[in-house]
């Protein structure tokens, strides 16, 4: 839990020395409580008042990386309960789950299937992490087999499922050099797999039957040292499961419970008899507090629509994402190509410079700061007004590049049209389509 | 030790609000905790699902998806609304008015009271009745459908800042309940509903349209604009927030680009069909988590999981036996193994 800066004063050297930049240790002891100042700036601290100032500082949910290369992930370190009051930072890592008895062709099939379902939204390339590699067997050999063609064959970071110490071990030999996440020590095997995960330097989950349990065994990891752990509270039933996130998450926020102050990962696979229902759960998990969330696959129809909501939901909920304002030239266009405008809003902007781009038809597209607002918003604002969008117009300098003075705007935005003309008196205004979809169409069949 | 769970006290309650009349009312909010939260408190009524019927065919507007499970009923209100009462269970209509559009077909006031006529006549569940967002055409609208079924307890929206006397007066004298609409903003929200209790219009004959945004287009917005209201009413006891809360989820979906798109277009969305399902049903998760009392849903599978979803959120136990989506079209299938990139290692 966070100390007051009383509290912090207590552990301090009270000799008001002023070398921390600040006259008296209490002056600094109200910086540190503010996140204003670093311990370090204190050369007389002890090492005790350190290492119990470090404690109270650690983030109440662990942080925890999971995996390496370019779908590494990292989970936990959030600090609030609603995401309008401060933006949710780590998003859930989404998995598919394997058997280790899979064949290999089959398995190479799917590496090679998942691999193919990539998204570019908003600039972003938005894909799942993580292959959950369930041993089925207790066949340490094939498990291993399995895991090492995904971790040197595919971008997946992997989660080794095994209650058998000895199978997870043949396994994390295989793949340890992508730091994978080891599931799970259960009150049967706590002490080895804890002594596993520790030697190898892995992060471990802990799966429990129900959150007391949870609690007396995340005690006894961390007793042996062990940090990077993930919480699995046994639910497999909505209810129960939901319950179980929100109360963990409040545990270590409000009550600063260190023994539930880590992720959760979460198992639709196991809930569910078809991806259908499993992709409603996990809908569910990724908007309240799960860490990670397992399918039993992923195929775009499902896994599409969890990467938006997850994309909305981990999103800053105070300042929309922007790009600068401009003019932006699209597949090499001339003095002839139409010239397009919209808002700086990323979501609009990406939108329309795609379709843009799918018409083939070289474009130049003016981008106007609206402060982030898309079209309507803008418009509804008073930003994206006739005369706020022909001053622009005019400033952008885009009349020197082209022969034909005609710009396009927005089809939401037609009411300002009246206004803009009046203001670019020179040019023709054309109105274009509403959907952006319908772009390419529009300017194909532009007789130019 | 066992763990002591930390709980939220709440001091307010939602209030509740019904639609409709007699033997099929239904009764909305009632809530005491954050929506689904019923380890500290209780949701007497479970979120509702309404089903949209159109006034007129929307055949080429919508995606094959969306039109399939209404084909043999899209040109016919009535007969519309019907199948989604008898065979999809929807629990409440609403009338999309969308042809009295001035900027499109304008179809006139007597017209549109024809078809509200109708569809109430044809089921027997409560109806909302939605207009265009053009406030003007609106008011002359839904006052007369207020006056032609007087008594019959319609929600009548959307109703914005420049008609709530207009409509807010008609709806007090003929007995029907409002839903004030506002563009995402708390303060809003709060205000239009101070001048509908200035008007007289009390607390329980309002639900609030907090504005619905898509998923991938606002949704985050709505959500979290829904989840301070519900702050406010439960925490704060802020009695003009009190109220039922509405999301046209279907509308807002069905219109994206990426619920249309064929395999062909978009290998990597898998099969359309199940995509727009799926963007629906993932849509509607997250507004009821954000509070959402009526969820306006368009296909009737998303109404089968989702309805499926409040009860396993409200009594609990396994989703196993749910069954997956069942497809009206044919699957579309491509291969992936050609559009793979080589892995980036
Ligand atoms: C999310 C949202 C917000 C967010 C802001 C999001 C943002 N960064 O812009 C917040 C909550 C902040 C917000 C605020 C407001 N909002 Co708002 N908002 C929305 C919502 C739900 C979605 C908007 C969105 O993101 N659309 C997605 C983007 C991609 O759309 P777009 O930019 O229009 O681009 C599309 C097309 O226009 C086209 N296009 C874009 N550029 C171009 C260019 C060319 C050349 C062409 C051909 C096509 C084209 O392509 C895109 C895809 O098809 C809509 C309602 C809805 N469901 O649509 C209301 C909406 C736009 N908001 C509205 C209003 C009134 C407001 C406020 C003024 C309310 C207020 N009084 O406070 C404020 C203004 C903001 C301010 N003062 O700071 C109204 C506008 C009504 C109107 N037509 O007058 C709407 C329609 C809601 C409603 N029904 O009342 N809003
Ligand atoms: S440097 Fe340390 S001892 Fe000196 S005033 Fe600052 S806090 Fe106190």
């Amino acid at each position: 839990m966070e100390l007051t800066g009383i509290q912090i004063f207590k552990l301090l050297p009270k000799t008001n020395c002023g070398e921390c930049g600040v006259p008296t240790c209490l002056a600094f002891a109200m910086n540190l409580a503010a996140g204003k100042a670093e311990l370090d700036a204190c050369p007389y601290v002890s090492d005790e008042a350190k290492s119990s100032l470090s404690e109270a500082s650690a983030p109440p949910i662990r942080p925890v990386e999971i995996g390496t290369g370019v779908r590494a992930l990292k989970i936990g370190g959030e600090t609030v309960l609603f995401r309008h009051e401060k933006t949710f930072c780590n998003p859930t890592g989404l998995g598919a789950m394997i058997s280790s008895d899979v064949d290999m062709k089959d398995l190479d099939y799917k590496l090679k299937e998942w691999n193919a379902l990539q998204y570019e939204r908003v600039g972003l390339n938005l894909v799942p992490e993580l292959v959950a590699l369930k041993d089925v067997k207790g066949d340490g050999p094939l498990f291993a087999a399995a895991a090492k063609k995904i971790a040197e064959e595919s971008e997946f970071n992997l989660i080794l499922m095994s209650d058998k110490v000895d199978v997870i071990r043949t396994g994390v030999d295989a793949c340890a050099f992508r730091k994978p996440l080891l599931y799970a020590a259960t009150s049967d095997n706590a002490e080895e797999m804890g002594a596993l995960a520790k030697e190898k330097g892995l992060p471990l989950t802990v799966k429990a039957e129900n959150l007391d349990d949870l609690i007396a065994l995340t005690d006894q990891l961390t007793g042996m040292g062990l940090q990077d752990l993930v919480l699995d509270s046994g639910a497999r039933e909505p209810k129960k499961l939901f319950e179980d996130q929100v109360v963990i998450r409040r545990a270590a926020l409000k009550d600063g419970n260190r023994s539930l102050g880590f992720p959760t990962i979460t198992f639709p696979c196991e809930m569910a008899d078809n991806l259908d229902v499993e992709t409603m759960i996990a809908s569910m998990l990724i908007a309240k507090y799960a860490g990670m969330v397992v399918l039993s696959d992923f195929k775009g129809e499902s896994l599409f629509p969890l990467l938006l909501e997850r994309l909305n939901i981990f999103t800053d909920p105070q300042r929309p994402m922007t790009v600068s304002e401009g003019i932006y030239e699209i597949g090499g266009p001339d003095a002839d190509s139409p010239v397009l405008i919209t808002t700086n809003f990323s979501l609009t902007y990406f939108i329309v410079s795609g379709e843009i781009e799918a018409s083939r038809v070289p474009s130049w597209l003016l981008i106007m700061d609206t402060e982030g607002l898309s079209v309507m918003t803008a418009w509804a604002a008073g930003k994206f007004s006739g005369d706020a969008v022909g001053a622009f117009v005019k400033k952008s300098g885009i009349a020197d590049r082209i022969a034909c003075k005609e710009i396009i705007i927005p089809g939401y935005a037609a009411a300002i049209s009246g206004e803009l003309e009046e203001e670019l008196s020179d040019w023709e205004v054309t109105i274009g389509p509403r959907d952006a979809s319908l772009i390419p169409k529009f300017l194909k069949g532009m007789s130019r | 030790m066992a763990l002591e769970i930390f709980k939220q006290a709440y001091s307010g309650k939602i209030g509740e609000t019904t639609l409709g009349t007699g033997g099929s009312a239904v009764k909305l909010g009632g809530e005491v905790s954050y929506p689904f939260y019923l380890f500290e408190g209780e949701m007497p009524n479970p979120p509702r699902i309404a089903m949209e019927v159109w006034d007129y065919d929307p055949t080429g507007e919508w995606p094959d998806a969306a039109v399939e499970p209404f084909r043999d009923v899209i040109s016919s209100p009535e007969a519309w609304a019907r199948k989604c009462v008898d065979e999809y269970g929807a629990d409440i209509i609403v009338l999309q008015l969308k042809s009295t559009d001035p900027n499109g077909m304008d179809t006139n006031a007597d017209k549109a009271a024809e078809t509200a006529k109708k569809v109430s006549d044809a089921v027997d569940v409560p109806i909302i009745i939605w207009g265009t967002a053009n406030n003007q055409k609106d008011e002359e609208v839904l006052k007369k459908i207020s006056e032609s079924c007087e008594g019959k307890n319609f929600a009548l929206g959307p109703v914005e800042e420049p008609n709530n006397k207009g409509i807010g007066a008609s709806a007090m004298g003929y007995g029907h309940t409002i839903v004030s609409s506002s563009p995402i903003d708390v303060n809003l929200a709060k205000q239009l509903n101070i001048l509908l209790g200035n008007l007289g219009v009390q607390n329980d004959r309002i639900i609030i349209d907090p504005t619905t945004g898509g998923l991938g287009y606002g949704l985050e917005y709505a959500y979290s604009v829904m989840e301070r209201i519900r702050m406010a009413a439960l925490t704060q006891e802020d009695d003009k927030l009190q109220m039922p809360m509405i999301n046209h989820i279907g509308n807002e979906i069905w219109k994206c680009k990426e619920a249309a798109q064929t395999t062909e277009d978009a290998p990597a969305f898998g099969d359309p069909e199940r995509r727009g399902i799926l963007l629906e049903t993932v849509a509607a998760v997250c507004y009821l988590l954000a509070g959402c009392n009526v969820a306006v849903l368009r296909h009737p599978e998303t109404v089968r999981l989702t309805r499926a979803f409040i009860e396993l959120m409200t009594h609990g136990g396994s989703a196993h036996g749910i069954r997956g989506i069942s497809k009206r079209l044919e699957l579309q299938q491509t291969d992936l193994i050609s559009l793979s990139p080589d892995p980036n290692l």
